[in-house]
């Protein structure tokens, strides 16, 4: 649509790069920031800069970072001889709102696809394995996704550091808490049924 | 499983249809060409959620028209009723709500209402390719067991996958990346396949054998083998598929794809000792086709404890008085069923609903 604004027009058009964002939400979006005060709109657009210009990834586990280490690497009162592996740096994010585990972590950057030409080589997985010799590693937990991918990924993982005598384990694939089983997919029922534990 | 009825908008040929059925037989009496057939794929389509006859789902809306609609209405053996309604548009997506409630996923749909379809075609089951029989046993399977129809999609997803591997580091020159994770989710949800398809052959098996007794007297037992592309003898099925795998890496690597594995397995079915894809008439072969799906309607009905709907396309044709005559008694001691005719004189001695269809229009006939 063309409203004779072109800085508008091109302020829509960048929020609907964002997902989830269609042409409705970004003009709400776009008018939302016209009724913002100036000092809160350059706030907010240095933030814009500053997140692309000094967030880069952890050099020892591949998550996001300021610098040259992520918080959690850098955080001595974590437990040292675990780390959680999971696919994106935003998994990191789901975990550690949990408040459950305190090990560190690793981020692949994907999971293993040969449909999309993704093979060990193109995954943070080398890296994963210099971390399991060098650190004193005691377990290392494979977070990966419940998919084919993700689970061929976590196979492939326990394999390659099945020399190393540590324990790989994988989390229960099991039914979500606080819901009914009549809400359940048959899927999720048949595999958390395989994955059954003695009480 | 009883179908109380079916409302039909634009669905092939049939540009408006309202009928309630009966809970035995229902004869669907018609020319060549009318639209007989039509109905048997429209109940079909509620088991599966797709067309028995055609991939693309989009033939089966009306020629001239944009969209289809159809309702069906059941009652479960525990007296559950449940209201089923599939929405087409054409070059849409296809809408499936049950109750009311929209199903967040097509494969939902499986499971409740299991049907069992005989078409002429069927007679494949004896001296088709394999993957007729094996499409017959996983569809078995994959109606009693949950488990089984996850295990089979997820093992399509996976052979696709390694196939890829496969192909890329064949057309490199180097080494399958990431091959024994993938070999091990082969090997994890093949095994699952095989183990629970010789089970469902079992389960086929000893009904055929008694369903035999009662169709066709003086005939030797139906008994069934399930041909494994993998040395199975005195292993267990993971160890031996596993190993299956490491034997034929070389040549996969040559050829670019998974050379053994629960896909290219095969089910021979004797008749009277004899192999019945070498031996036996096409009338024997035919009816040991029909058993066969019997077996397999007697199957999902004891372990389902839920009688399957049975459809039946112009089985009668080639059928001499005297079997139709049991076939249908049988029949009409357990299931409700329909059945396609292009006879005019009848065939069907018990009570039943009749309907005849001529260029779309379904008319209920008197008795």
């Amino acid at each position: 649509m063309d409203y004779g604004l072109p800085a508008l027009q091109a302020l829509i058009e960048h929020f609907k790069k964002l997902p989830g964002v269609g042409e409705k939400t970004a003009r709400r979006l776009t008018f939302a920031v016209l009724d913002m005060g100036e000092e809160e709109v350059t706030g907010f657009a240095e933030t814009l800069l500053q997140v692309k210009q000094d967030i880069g990834f952890c050099n020892r586990c591949g998550s996001l970072a300021e610098g040259e280490i992520c918080g959690v690497c850098g955080d001595n009162s974590r437990n040292e001889s675990i780390i959680c592996v999971v696919e994106r740096p935003s998994d990191v994010f789901v975990l550690e709102n949990s408040g459950q585990f305190r090990g560190r972590y690793h981020v692949l950057h994907g999971v293993l696809s040969p449909l999309d030409g993704v093979g060990p080589g193109d995954l943070n997985i080398t890296q994963l394995e210099n971390r399991v010799r060098d650190e004193g590693i005691k377990e290392v937990i494979v977070a990966t996704n419940p998919s084919i991918e993700g689970d061929t990924t976590s196979l492939f993982i326990a394999q390659l550091l099945g020399k190393y005598g540590i324990k790989v384990t994988r989390p229960v694939r099991g039914l979500p808490l606080g819901s009914s089983l009549e809400y359940v997919d048959r899927g999720t029922i048949s595999k958390a049924l395989e994955g059954r534990e003695p009480i | 499983m009883i179908i109380k009825s079916l409302d039909l908008v634009n669905f092939r040929n049939i540009k408006e249809a309202t009928l309630a059925f009966s809970g035995t037989f229902n004869v669907i009496r018609g020319r060549n060409a009318q639209g007989k057939t039509n109905l048997l794929e429209a109940i079909h389509l509620f088991s599966l959620g797709r067309s028995f006859r055609t991939r693309r789902r989009e033939e089966m809306v009306k020629f001239d028209e944009e969209y289809l609609f159809a309702r069906l209405a059941c009652t479960s053996d525990a007296g559950v009723s449940f209201r089923i309604e599939i929405g087409l548009e054409r070059g849409g997506r296809i809408s499936v709500s049950v109750n009311g409630k929209k199903l967040a996923a097509l494969s939902e749909i499986i499971g409740i209402m299991p049907t069992v379809i005989f078409i002429p075609e069927d007679v494949a089951l004896a001296t088709g390719p394999p993957s007729e029989r094996r499409t017959f046993v996983d569809y078995t399977a994959s109606q009693i067991s949950p488990s089984f129809l996850q295990n089979l999609k997820e093992y399509r997803k996976v052979l696709v996958q390694r196939n890829a591997a496969l192909k890329r580091a064949m057309e490199s020159g180097s080494q399958p990346e990431g091959i024994t994770a993938w070999d091990e989710m082969i090997v994890e949800c093949g095994a699952a396949i095989i183990e629970g398809r010789q089970e469902m052959l079992s389960e086929i098996e000893s009904r055929a054998s008694r369903l035999i007794d009662d169709i066709m007297t003086g005939t030797g037992a139906i008994t069934m083998q399930y041909s494994c592309s993998v040395d199975l003898s005195g292993k267990e099925t993971k160890e031996a598929l596993r190993e299956a795998l490491l034997g034929t890496r070389d040549q996969e690597k040559r050829r670019g794809y998974t050379l053994v594995g629960p896909h290219y397995d095969d089910i021979s079915i004797f008749l009277d000792d004899r192999e019945l894809k070498r031996y036996g008439s096409q009338g024997r072969k035919r009816l040991a086709s029909i058993i066969l799906k019997l077996a397999q309607a007697w199957a999902i009905m004891e372990r389902r404890a839920e009688r399957p709907i049975v459809l039946l396309d112009d089985i009668f044709s080639e059928l001499d008085d005297e079997t139709a005559r049991r076939v249908n008694s049988l029949l009409s001691d357990r299931y409700q069923s329909f059945i396609t005719t292009p006879r005019t004189e009848d065939i069907i001695d018990v009570e039943a609903a009749r309907f005849f269809v001529e260029e779309g229009v379904v008319a209920v006939e008197k008795e």
